[in-house]
This record gives structure tokens, C-alpha cells and sequence, in this order.
């Protein structure tokens, strides 16, 4: 069995780490960089870049460079976050069939999970470089606080990206078991983790090997990204009154404002003042016109406060749902790029009345608890085995209440969130009306008391209810979820024994047959993109030969027969056209030919 | 094993806490054993120090050590010394040393552990669940709570290559979730122990072995109030299933309004007869016989139910000789000493007819004094007790398993309760008295 891998796969960047002789390790990409830019390209000529290379021609190419998909992913196109997205990202974004989101670029139509699955399988690529061997298996990390669709976008994503996803785990939960792996704690510890693009909190009791999550919350649209708007509005603004002129209608600019933003953002928490400099920004009658403005730290404390008291008061909420005081809390770990902010570490310090945890990476620490859940599961000793340093297990919850829709539009939860799983409820209902045949069951995830708010995981029917006065009849209705999180909801009419049951899957917007489609087409890729350095290895070869075909040609240009010239003269030119197409089976033939034509120039001359 | 060369060794040699065993491979039966040497012999389980025998056998120390020299003497009895050390210091551990710690289950083991706790998960309240006693503070419930799911949690096997097993696994482990989280909140304990109080003022229930009743009962709540047939318990909640029923009786008239002509009749006559004939040969127990004699009735008129009914009772009734048999046998090889055979009988017996309590206490007694799987024993003798309410051996039985788990309080209560069922079980009196002195 091969190695188990940890991906983070984060909204802007994206890493890996294995358990290396029960030490668990990140792997460097091959430039170097422990985190790869979770973005992927199209050239002109269709071919697909990824990660650093991606990120480095976002500028030139805005509308054919695909990032921070991880926000939209599972979603539903009409819901709010994707309007937004709409507004402001420079590439294409459309419906799909199953009112999902898709995305075109370069010329094609992508699904949310085959962008995901192109990013996996960059880190995937990584890590096989670093391990030297084929990597199958993975755990894979998403946000807390993600749904039952976003989840399933996300193992979508692994199953086309070719790898076997043993387990999705929740990002703060991982960077718990990479705090506490291999020390023997008994604690309860905060993970406060701002990412890119969301923000989680968990808390976490550690004890004899065991992770438990006590509680978990956050907000899936609340990242460094949104910090960045805040400067990208605030550079916009002042443009437009001083210029005149609006940068947000010109997408390369905007890409350019954005990318200064990041850079601003990261320099200011170390500095306390930073220049953006963007010469040549727009045009207008007169010229081109140059930004040229300073920011300070304390500007951007000021038009990110709001976002950073959004997160205090989920941490609150979290608290209290874990009925538990600050005071109860021994350690506060940080995790996610945004944490590096001055401002989010002061106000953490005083919120949780103590300093965060120093000496654990923001960046890596997720794709390392990742690795180490992978290297947990698959070395599993099961029963009666030694208790080893790497035997730890997590006890995850679900982050959200799981219930049906009532009577009235209501939302009636049969499992509570933060319920430790797998686990199982029921709760029985009755009919609304006098001789009601049949109940229909909407299957909701979310924390609405209103039906209308939350999630719709699926619905079925539960038909053959004997008829009887309204309130009578006893329909039971059992929520099961299995310790991979996947839902299963039955019913059962308990006078007949009639029962019905659905399981919740394919909620990511894509149905099984365009998975293993796009699986197929993946696989395709890869294909294609091993025969086509070979070609391309071809060619460089041939051209090799001409240009030596050439050179003799020219040395010996007088004393040659015309016949000889000629048929020089003509390979050269069909030759040069294989190149052009590709065509490996004629570039293979010329190469073959070539060098008893140089042998016969020689002799020649 | 040193049987082959035993040498002679004088009563007083003998190590106090040594624990005395029987050797592996002795064919008892062909020895020459005088009765007092075969009780001495019946004492021996190989976990009783020489010392407790003394009290234990009522012999007292001359005589015990006489017959164990004699016992060596003849290469029946060896003594194993590692053990003689950790009887006693169990005792000054700490009550809640957790199953495992004591000793690894083997992968054999623990399977069969998984095999019993999935049978039994319905039965066992969430204290029995867990290994808790019902005054278990929180603190100690959530180190249970910890610990059995270091054992149960699928993902501690997620390896492994039964998908079934696996799924056992998956349910179990949804049950110890639940126990959790009702006895760690103390409103929700509250309201459960409220509850169980109100059962155990039922009364005991009866061996229902054929009795087909429809439980009505909320899927996550464990042993509800097990109605006595004789008195429904009151509430909407409870409504019986007379559905099947009357679907019979519809059934039987249709059937009598198709076959009103006079050929039918005649048929239907033959089939009466041989119908009479099966439940005459199901009397005199020719199962093979009533089986014929049924298919035959079911040939002239094969739609009836009764009929049907009988067929489904004959299967059940051979199944359950199956596990008679089975569980004959068992016995047999328990008296020939074969203790790994009678244990797979006796699974094989409760495969079949799962509700005996009778079985599961033999199955669980001979675990626990050949097997020393004490957390196995605890869970058999749980489901033994579910099943079956008020014997005072089932008591005693289990507080032996949590003396063997060292868990002195709960032990103490069991043996309490045997004495309180059987005022003259005198091992029962004997072991509380050694447990209060402890």
C-alpha cells in the first residue's frame, strides 16, 4: 500500500504534506515553495498551467485565469456569494445544467470540481516527485463550516483528479491534530483559522490520544480575500476622484490593483506604512495616468475592523454552544495566511485573554494534520495491537443541524449540530391534514429556523399512509450519518410498517455520470500531456538534423548536384511541415531518413 | 510443561500466591482422582491464588496444600507465578483501569467481542454501555466514553477487510455516541435514570419463544419499558400492529369464496389431513416427518395460511432443536474439559436462538474462567440478565467479570445483589466479604 497524502486545498493557495516514518513532512513544489497558487490557466494555444506559473501571467490573461474557485464551490448559482463573485471576478462564470456553477476559459466549459481536481493533481504531481512513487490515496481538507454540497464538490474533486479521498476533514480540526500529534496533552485548545477565503473556529479536546471536537462554527465567505476587496475598493475610490477615471470596468487593471493589494496587505504587517506604485494604470485624453498612493497600517485596521468583529462574534457563538468560558480554554492556535495580521493577533490575545500559540506554521499546519488523519487511518492497528505514538483518533462532528421540513415552513432538526458522528437520531412526525395519503420529506441542512433558509439536501416520498384524522398517524423519521459524513434519512409509517429511504449524495451539482465523464477526460489529459512532450522531444530532435542538413547544404553549395540540392531542398520542406502538425508517425520517419542524406551531402562534396 | 518430570513437593514449599493451574494437555478423566482431589481440581481456574483457595474451597490451609502437592505430584498441577503478583495489586489500583490495559484483546477476541456488543446494543443501558456504574461521576463516563472508542471507533479499523465487520463496528459505535452524550449531560441523565428506575419496578419479563409481539418503541432509546403482555402501557404512543392480522382473515375469505365447488372441497379436505398429521409428528418431535406432512397440505391448498404459518413455525422449531443440540453438545465438551469447543458451541446455539439467557450465562461463565475475557463476560452477562430478571447466579457471574476488571465498586453491587436474590449463595457472600475487606 502506498503513502497517504494530506492536501490543503486551500481558496488562494494550496499544500501537501506525508507521514514519513511517523514524522509527518511538507513537501516542497518544484520551485522550492512549500505552498502552491491555487489557480489554473489557459494559454492561448489551450494548454493548462497551474500554480505558480498560473498565478505569474494572471495579469496578462485575467479572463482565461481561474482562481479562488474554492468560494464557490457546491453552491448554487443564484445564491448571493456567487452574485457577488459575478461582480467582481475578471473570468467568466455561467450556469450550469443543475443551476450550478461552471466556468469558461480558454476556450472551454469547466465544472467547479474539474478546476479543483486540476489543482490536486498538481499537488498530487508534487508529491509523487518528491516520494517517487504513483500516490493514490489522500485526505483531503475543507473549511469547517462547509455543507453537505461542498463537501461532496470537494470529493468530486479528488475522484477526478484520480484519487482515492479516504476522508475530508475540517481545516481547524487538522491543524489540532497536527498541534497536539505525538504530544500527550489534556487540554482544550481554540483554533482560530482566517484562510483566504473562509474563517472556521473549532474547539477541541485533546486527552489520551483522542481529538474531540466540541464544537465548531464559521463562515465559509470570510477570508483574506475579502481583506483584499477592502483595499482594492478603497484604491478604486480614491482613483476615481482624483482621476476620474474607474479601474473596475478594466480587467487587467483591477487584476493589477488586486495583486497590489495582496502585496500591500502582507508588507503592512510588518511595516506601518507601504507606497503602491501602478504607473501606467489607464489611459485618458491627456495620457496615461499612474497610481500612485500610501497606505497606512492603521487605514487598514480601519476598513477591515468590521470583518475582524464578524469573527470575534463567531467565536463568541462557538463558545457558547460548547458551554464553555474563555477561561476554560488552555491554548489558542492560529492558523490560515491572515492570521499574520498585527490587528487579528491583538484582538484573538484579548478576546481569549492569552497569547496564540507561537511555533505552529499558519501556512502548513492543515495539509500536516491532514497527512497524519491519512496516516492514522491507513495504519489503523484495529484491536489488540500495541498502543503506538501515531494511534490517535479524531471524534469530528457535524457542523450543522440536520432536520425536515414542518408543517408551516419550519425547520425541525432531528440532529443537532455538533454532533459527534457517525451517529443516528430519529423523531416522529405526524400528517397536517385529515386523510393525508402522503408525507413529503425535505431533507435540510442549515441553522434556520425557517425551512426556506437552509440547505436542501434532498426529499422523497413516503406514500400508503392509512387515512386518518390529521395528527394521528406516526411517521418515523431516522438520520443516519456514517463516519465518512455521508446522510442517509428514511421514513417509516409506523402503523403499516410502509418505509422509504433516501440517501443524500450528488448535492454537489453534478450527477454521477458527469463525474466519471470528467474522471475519463482527466485521465485523457494525462494522456495527452505524456504524448505530447514526446512529440515534442521528436521535434526538437528533427530540427536538430535539418539545421545540420542546412549547414552542410550551405558549406558545400557549389560543388553539389542540382538532383541532390533538390531532394535536399524538398525533405527539408515536407519535413518542416510534420513539425508543424505534430504528426509523430511522419517526424519519426524523416528522422530516420535524414542522416543518410547529411551522409550523402558529405560525400558530395 | 513440566508435567512430563514432576517431582515431589512437600505441602509447605508451596508458594502462597502462586496460582495454581492445570496443566495443558491432561486427559482428567483417565486420571485416578480420589473425590477430593477432583473438587480440589474443579477449584482451579487458574486465576485463584493458592491463598484464596484456602477460603474459596473451604478446606482450609492444611488440607488445601495437602491435595495441591498431591495434585503436583501426580503432573496435574503446576503453578504459574506471574499471575500470583497481579491479583493482588488489582485490587489496589485504581477502580477505573479500563478493560484493555489490563490485556490486549487478540484480534479472535475482540472479534468476538464486536460480534456480541452488535447483538446486544439494544438491550444494554447506556451505564452498561459504557462499563459505568450508575454513580460514575462525569468525569469518569467521559474516560469511558474515550476508551471504548479507542476500542469501537470504525476508524481504528478502517483497514480492515470485512466491510461487514466494519459495519458492526459503525453501529456500535453510534450507540456508545448516544450513551455519551445522555449521561454526560446531567439533565438528560437525570431523565434517564428516572426512567430506568421506572423499569426496574416492572415486572421481570417472561420467556416469550414464540411469541411474535410488535415493539413499539423510540429507535434511540435502549429497553423501554417492556409492556407485560396482560397490561399496555397507557399513551397514544403505543399502538399494537393488528394490521397482519386482519390481512389473514381477508386472505382466508377469499380463498374460501374461490374454492366453494365440490372438487376443491375434496382437495381441501386432504390438505386438513395431512395438516393434522404434521402437527401430530411436530408432538412427537419427527420434525423431518412434519415437514412431508406439511408440504403435502401446502401442495392440496397452497395458499393457506395456516399452513404457511405452521411451515414457518416448523423452521423456526427445527432451528431452535439446532440449538439445543448445539448447545447439548457445548455442555459435553465443558464436561470433557474442551473449553475453546464449548465456547463455539455455545455461539453456535446463540447464532440460532440469540434470546437464551441460559446460554449466554453458560457461554459467558466458561469465557470468564477459561478465557478470562472479562469485558466479554461483562456484555453477556448484561444481555443474560436483560433477558432474563432475578437469578442470582447471573449476578454473581458478573461481578466476578468486574473483580476480573477490577472495578471493585460495581463488583461489590453485583454480589450484593446475588446475596439480595439468593441469600444462601455462599460464594457470593464469600467474595463480598474478600471485596469489603479490600
Amino acid at each position: 500500500m502506498g503513502k497517504v497524502i494530506g492536501i490543503d486545498l486551500g481558496t488562494t493557495y494550496s499544500c501537501v504534506a506525508v507521514v514519513e516514518d511517523g514524522q509527518p513532512k511538507v513537501i516542497p513544489n518544484k520551485g522550492g515553495y512549500k505552498t502552491t497558487p491555487s489557480v489554473v490557466a489557459f494559454e492561448e494555444g489551450g494548454r493548462r498551467l497551474v500554480g505558480q506559473l498560473a498565478k505569474r501571467q494572471m495579469v496578462t490573461n485575467p479572463k482565461n485565469t481561474i482562481y479562488a474557485t474554492k468560494r464557490l464551490i457546491g453552491r448554487k448559482f443564484d445564491s448571493p456569494e456567487v452574485k457577488k463573485a459575478l461582480a467582481s471576478y475578471p473570468y467568466e462564470i455561467f450556469e450550469g445544467p443543475h443551476s450550478d456553477v461552471r466556468v469558461r476559459a480558454g476556450g472551454q466549459e469547466f465544472s467547479l470540481p474539474e478546476i479543483g481536481a486540476m489543482v490536486l493533481q498538481e499537488m498530487r504531481r508534487v508529491a509523487e516527485e518528491y516520494l517517487g512513487e504513483p500516490v493514490k490515496e489522500a485526505v483531503v481538507t475543507v473549511p469547517a463550516y462547509f455543507n453537505d454540497g461542498q463537501r461532496q464538490g470537494t470529493k468530486d474533486a479528488g475522484r477526478i483528479a484520480g484519487l482515492d479521498v479516504l476522508r475530508i476533514i475540517n481545516e481547524p480540526t487538522a491543524a489540532a491534530l497536527a498541534y497536539g500529534y505525538g504530544k500527550k496533552l489534556d487540554e482544550t485548545v481554540a483554533i482560530y483559522d482566517l484562510g483566504g477565503g473562509t474563517f472556521d473556529i473549532s474547539v477541541l479536546e485533546i486527552s489520551e490520544g483522542v481529538f474531540e471536537v466540541i464544537s465548531t462554527a464559521g463562515d465559509t465567505y470570510l477570508g483574506g480575500d475579502d481583506f483584499d476587496d477592502r483595499i482594492i475598493d478603497y484604491l478604486a475610490e480614491s482613483f476615481q476622484q482624483n482621476e476620474g477615471v474607474n479601474l473596475r470596468r478594466d480587467k487587467m487593471a483591477l487584476q493589477r490593483l488586486k495583486d497590489a493589494a495582496e502585496k500591500a496587505k502582507i508588507e503592512l504587517s510588518s511595516a506601518l506604512q507601504t507606497e503602491i506604485n501602478l504607473p501606467f494604470i489607464a489611459m485618458s485624453d491627456k495620457g496615461p495616468l499612474h497610481l500612485n498612493l500610501s497606505l497606512t497600517r492603521q487605514k487598514l485596521e480601519e476598513l477591515t475592523a468590521d470583518l475582524v468583529e464578524r469573527t470575534l462574534s463567531i467565536c463568541t457563538k462557538t463558545l457558547e454552544a460548547a458551554g464553555l468560558t474563555k477561561e476554560d480554554i488552555d491554548e489558542v492556535i492560529l492558523v490560515g495566511g491572515q492570521t499574520r495580521m498585527p490587528r487579528v493577533q491583538e484582538v484573538v490575545q484579548k478576546f481569549f485573554n492569552r497569547p496564540p500559540r507561537k511555533g505552529v506554521h499558519p501556512d502548513e499546519v492543515v495539509a500536516v494534520g491532514a497527512a497524519i488523519q491519512g496516516h492514522a487511518l491507513s495504519a489503523a492497528a484495529g484491536a489488540g495491537g500495541e498502543e503506538r505514538a501515531e494511534d490517535l483518533l479524531l471524534l469530528d462532528v457535524t457542523p450543522m443541524g440536520l432536520g425536515i421540513a414542518t408543517f408551516g415552513g419550519f425547520f425541525t432538526r432531528v440532529i443537532e449540530r455538533n454532533t459527534t458522528i457517525p451517529t443516528h437520531a430519529s423523531h416522529i412526525f405526524t400528517t397536517a391534514a385529515d386523510n393525508q395519503a402522503s408525507v413529503k420529506i425535505h431533507v435540510l441542512q442549515g441553522e434556520s429556523d425557517r425551512a426556506a433558509d437552509n440547505e436542501l439536501l434532498g426529499e422523497f416520498m413516503l406514500t400508503g399512509i392509512r387515512p386518518a384524522k390529521r395528527g394521528e398517524p406516526e411517521v418515523e423519521v431516522t438520520f443516519d450519518i456514517d463516519s465518512d459524513g455521508i446522510v442517509s434519512v428514511s421514513a417509516k409509517d409506523l402503523d403499516t410498517g410502509q418505509e422509504q429511504s433516501i440517501t443524500v449524495t450528488a448535492s454537489s451539482g453534478l450527477t454521477d455520470q458527469e463525474v466519471q465523464w470528467m474522471v475519463d477526460a482527466s485521465k485523457n489529459y494525462e494522456v495527452e500531456l505524456k504524448s505530447r512532450s514526446e512529440v515534442e522531444k521528436a521535434c526538437n530532435r528533427l530540427e536538430g538534423l535539418l539545421l545540420q542538413v542546412e549547414r552542410e547544404l550551405h558549406a558545400r553549395d557549389k560543388g553539389l548536384e542540382k538532383s541532390l540540392v533538390q531532394e535536399a531542398q524538398s525533405l527539408l520542406k515536407k519535413a518542416r511541415q510534420a513539425i508543424e502538425f505534430g504528426d509523430l508517425q511522419e517526424i519519426k520517419k524523416y528522422t530516420h531518413q535524414v542522416p543518410d542524406l547529411i551522409k550523402r551531402i558529405g560525400a558530395g562534396g | 510443561m513440566n508435567s512430563s518430570s514432576p517431582h515431589v513437593c512437600r505441602p509447605e514449599d508451596i508458594p502462597l500466591e502462586a496460582v495454581p493451574i492445570v496443566c495443558e494437555g491432561i486427559a482428567v478423566l483417565d486420571l485416578a482422582l480420589d473425590a477430593r482431589e477432583g473438587f480440589m481440581l474443579s477449584r482451579l481456574d487458574g486465576r485463584t491464588s493458592v491463598k484464596h483457595l484456602f477460603s474459596l474451597t473451604g478446606l482450609g490451609q492444611d488440607e488445601t496444600l495437602k491435595l495441591l502437592a498431591e495434585l503436583h505430584a501426580k503432573g496435574v498441577v503446576t503453578w504459574h507465578h506471574a499471575r500470583s503478583r497481579e491479583k493482588p495489586a488489582a485490587a489496589a489500583r485504581p477502580v477505573k483501569k479500563p478493560a484493555s490495559a489490563e490485556r490486549p484483546l487478540s484480534g479472535k477476541e475482540f472479534a468476538a467481542l464486536v460480534e456480541e456488543l452488535f447483538l446486544s446494543r439494544e438491550h444494554l443501558n447506556w451505564y452498561e454501555l459504557l462499563g459505568v456504574d450508575s454513580n460514575a461521576a462525569s468525569k469518569a463516563v467521559k474516560k469511558a466514553y474515550l476508551q471504548q472508542s479507542k476500542l469501537f471507533h470504525p476508524d481504528r479499523h478502517f483497514r480492515h477487510a470485512d466491510p461487514e465487520f466494519r459495519r458492526k463496528l459503525q453501529e456500535i459505535f453510534k450507540r456508545i455516541n448516544l450513551a455519551y452524550r445522555e449521561l454526560f449531560d446531567p439533565v438528560r441523565r437525570g431523565e434517564y435514570d428516572a426512567q430506568l428506575r421506572q423499569e426496574d419496578a416492572a415486572k421481570p419479563r417472561l420467556d416469550l419463544e414464540w411469541d411474535e409481539t410488535v415493539e413499539v418503541r423510540r429507535k434511540d432509546r435502549p429497553r423501554p419499558a417492556e409492556p407485560p403482555p396482560a397490561e399496555p402501557p397507557p399513551g397514544p404512543k403505543l399502538k399494537l400492529d393488528f394490521g397482519k392480522g386482519s390481512l389473514e382473515r381477508r386472505l382466508e375469505e377469499k380463498l374460501k369464496e374461490a374454492q366453494s365447488s365440490a372438487g376443491a372441497q375434496n382437495l381441501l379436505a386432504q390438505a386438513r389431513r395431512f395438516y393434522q398429521g404434521a402437527l401430530v409428528e411436530i408432538e412427537k418431535r419427527n420434525l423431518k416427518a412434519a415437514e412431508i406432512n406439511l408440504k403435502l397440505a401446502l401442495h392440496y391448498d397452497p395458499q393457506n395460511p395456516t399452513y404457511l404459518a405452521e411451515t414457518e413455525r416448523l423452521k423456526q422449531l427445527e432451528s431452535t432443536m439446532q440449538a439445543e443440540i448445539a448447545f447439548k453438545q457445548g455442555q459435553e465438551a465443558e464436561e470433557f474439559q474442551d473449553y475453546s469447543k464449548a465456547i463455539r458451541l455455545y455461539g453456535e446455539a446463540l447464532k440460532i436462538n440469540p434470546e437464551n439467557p441460559q446460554g449466554l450465562y453458560r457461554l459467558a461463565k466458561v469465557v470468564l474462567e477459561h478465557q478470562h475475557n472479562y469485558e466479554r463476560t461483562r456484555v453477556l452477562v448484561l444481555r443474560a440478565i436483560d433477558l432474563k430478571k432475578g437469578d442470582a447466579d447471573f449476578h454473581f457471574l458478573l461481578g466476578q467479570a468486574y473483580q476480573g476488571l477490577s472495578q471493585k465498586q460495581p463488583a461489590i453491587i453485583q454480589m450484593e445483589k446475588a446475596l439480595e436474590l439468593n441469600p444462601k449463595h455462599k460464594q457470593a457472600a464469600k467474595e463480598l466479604k474478600a471485596l469489603r475487606k479490600k
